[in-house]
């Protein structure tokens, strides 16, 4: 998709700068990027700190959503993204630093006078409201004649195919419907913003699956900016433009999702999206390098003595054809995990456990396998810890 | 269910004795509710109805049956005046009650955060404190040497203690209001703190002010708790007789105390089943347009 989009710019560009070239008009969908983009919202070293806490939610917080885009922000439970999305709803102030909507300061205005709109997590449908009431909600608010709202709800809600459904009251739908109507009640007044709430948590997984090609369509057809916060890393993979992961209150890495895969730029990154080895390395002479007792070559001259590497599985080659890469070992299998459309192998190599997918190829416990793989593949990224769910390997 | 030796073999429908022994155990279940129903609702009405029917002959009760004491009850202008005062007292304080407890629930609810219970007990705890006390209060506070005197004469105000603060409708009114805010206030606090904080934020997000996101959503799912509170007042107001007893005089007066004397002095105890059951059948009529508005198709998550 954007691959011109600069990579892992970790301090993304302050609003500030952006936003004196808002008169530039953008095609719906970004297609490139000089850095001149509009910002749509903007957020300027904004902190949170929530009385009584210690620690900020959400600390000097710096983005710049450009118009027309799919942006998610990624992180486990206590990162600080709802937070974030909260403060651009205008739900929290900031304790110090500022929003901006479309370059103008937004700090202090209340939510119903931003021109963004909110799809909740539980959906927050009005319970007393028939369905084309909850919909037609911010029409009326806004003063639209009736006649207009009438026709406004019937298109939203057929483009989320909830047509026939407008005479229910929101506890006699199920909640794949509910989803639905709470979308087309945020997109009925065509906001310049849509903020959505990890709307997929409370479905199940087919349900998840059908609403995130929903969405992904929606966006693309209406061209409002999407803010999308997730923990679900894949959904944020597959959906978004770019990804912002959150960790402590902190941005780790922004970047498009492939960049954010292939070059994490942090140890949590690395950990969060997918899975991968983080290997603990110590330099030796020229490109080299050991993690543990384990030789490895690496693509460039480490800066730091002790460094972080990530590797991730599906990058280690397993077999013969392994032998003609400059990382090249023969690993003790101790572990096999058996997932169906694959294997995955905890395999050792002189005491260093790597984690390796072996395909279709059978081993067992114990078997001796060749593995290798590229000095490039061996990414060097700045340690901030791991995340704690992912299983101890190194 | 059944699981007696006859229905070993599973049968798609119970057998006559499984179905008779399951509705003997919901009746057995229910029997505590039924019993209560039947000693303290029921019995009681009924009583008061047949002697309502009857006839006292100066003290001496005839039973034979007429409505003479209905008759003579809506023919009688006094009767008319004090049914007519009492309803528009009660109506009067409980609505009162209402409009002073609904805001104040509204602001502990939405304003005090994790100190809104301790508010909210703050509000009931004068229940805690007998009735009789509770009424006795105001008349130490609006008496002639009362507490309200005693400050205007200080301040100058007035120069000499002045009797129109006691013994009057709006009296009665004032304190039935204050003794009925706890019950509208404890209903109407429950309403409001079970609507969820994110109905608000996703009615200020779709652009509604908090003015009409009062008016579009807090209102209509909390005005079924408002009207349950509502009807708690009323029906304790319309048929109170104390607090007209202690701070109303003559002209503060009800329906219920002419109950108690008809019971008690007037030993006429059909002419006051009489009143009794006029009062019963006006509460309930008010309650049942009260009820209308408790009705609320929602469910809140």
């Amino acid at each position: 998709m954007n691959r011109s989009i600069e990579g892992d710019n970790m301090q993304p560009t302050a609003a500030t700068q952006t936003s004196d070239a808002a008169e530039a008009t953008r095609p719906a969908v970004v297609t490139d990027d000089d850095g001149t983009a509009p910002a749509v919202v903007a957020m300027s070293d904004a902190s949170k700190l929530y009385p009584g806490a210690e620690v900020p939610a959400v600390a000097d917080m710096n983005l710049s959503i450009r118009e027309g885009e799919f942006f998610s922000i990624l992180g486990s439970s206590g990162s600080g993204k709802t937070t974030t999305l909260r403060m651009i709803a205008g739900f929290e102030k900031p304790t110090t630093g500022c929003v901006l909507l479309d370059g103008a300061d937004v700090t202090d205005v209340p939510p119903y006078r931003r021109d963004v709109n909110t799809v909740f997590q539980n959906y927050a449908l009005f319970p007393h409201m028939k369905v084309h009431a909850n919909v037609g909600y911010p029409l009326k608010m806004r003063g639209t004649p009736k006649r207009e709202i009438e026709q406004r709800v019937g298109e939203a809600l057929e483009r989320v195919s909830m047509t026939g459904y407008e005479k229910r009251l929101p506890h006699q739908l199920s909640g794949g419907q509910r989803q639905r109507v709470a979308l087309a009640r945020a997109l009925i007044g065509r906001p310049r913003l849509l903020l959505l709430d990890e709307p997929l948590g409370a479905l199940d997984l087919k349900l998840r699956e059908s609403m995130l090609l929903v969405l992904k369509h929606l966006q693309r057809d209406v061209g409002i900016t999407f803010v999308y916060v997730t923990h679900d890393q894949s959904e944020a993979l597959a959906m978004s433009d770019r990804l912002a992961v959150m960790n402590n209150g902190r941005v780790e890495q922004l970047a498009p999702p492939r960049d954010v895969y292939e070059h994490p730029a942090t140890s949590f990154v690395a950990g969060f999206i997918g899975k991968t080895n983080l290997l603990e390395c110590e330099r030796r002479a020229g490109q080299g390098a050991v993690a543990g007792a384990m030789p490895l070559t690496l693509s460039a001259e480490p800066a730091e003595t002790h460094f972080t590497v990530s590797l991730r599985p599906e990058s280690i080659v397993v077999g013969e054809d392994s032998r003609a890469l400059s990382n090249h070992h023969v690993a003790q299998v101790a572990d096999v995990l058996f997932l169906g459309h694959e294997r995955e192998v905890i395999a050792d190599v002189q005491g260093q456990r790597l984690l390796v997918r072996t395909g279709g190829l059978s081993v067992g416990p114990g078997d001796s396998i060749e593995v290798g793989w590229a000095p490039e593949d061996a990414v060097v990224v700045k340690e901030t810890g791991t995340w704690q769910q992912q299983p101890a390997l190194a | 269910m059944a699981t007696a030796a006859g229905t070993r073999v599973a049968a798609p429908t119970p057998s006559i004795p499984a179905r008779l022994r399951r509705s003997t155990g919901r009746f057995v279940a229910l029997s505590p509710a039924l019993v209560w129903i039947v000693v303290l609702v029921l019995l009681p009405n009924i009583f008061l109805i047949t002697y309502s029917l009857w006839k006292s002959d100066v003290g001496t009760i005839t039973h034979t049956w007429n409505v003479d004491n209905y008759r003579d009850l809506f023919g009688s202008e006094i009767f008319q005046t004090l049914l007519k005062r009492t309803l528009i007292i009660a109506l009067a304080s409980t609505t009162l009650a209402a409009v002073i407890a609904y805001p104040l629930a509204y602001v502990i609810v939405t304003k005090f955060g994790r100190y809104k219970t301790i508010a909210a007990l703050l509000i009931i705890i004068p229940l805690w404190v007998s009735y009789l006390m509770r009424v006795f209060a105001w008349k130490i506070i609006l008496g002639e040497d009362g507490v309200l005197n005693g400050f205007l004469q200080s301040t100058g105000v007035t120069n000499k203690p002045s009797t129109a603060f006691l013994y009057s409708t709006s009296t009665v009114i004032l304190t039935l209001t204050y003794v009925a805010i706890p019950y509208v206030f404890l209903s109407t606090y429950t309403a409001l703190d079970r609507i969820p904080k994110h109905y608000y934020e996703a009615s200020g997000d779709c652009g509604a002010s908090a003015w009409r996101t009062f008016r579009h959503v807090v209102w209509p799912l909390s005005r079924p708790g408002v009207a349950v509170g509502f009807g708690i007042g009323f029906v304790l107001t319309f048929g109170d007789y104390v607090t007209p007893a202690m701070v109303g005089g003559l002209k503060g007066t009800m329906l219920g105390s002419i109950v108690l004397q008809q019971f008690g002095t007037a030993n006429n105890w059909p002419q006051g089943a009489a009143i009794g059951v006029t009062i019963v059948a006006a509460g309930l009529l008010v309650l049942a347009i009260v009820s209308l508005f408790t009705r609320l198709e929602a469910q809140i998550e």
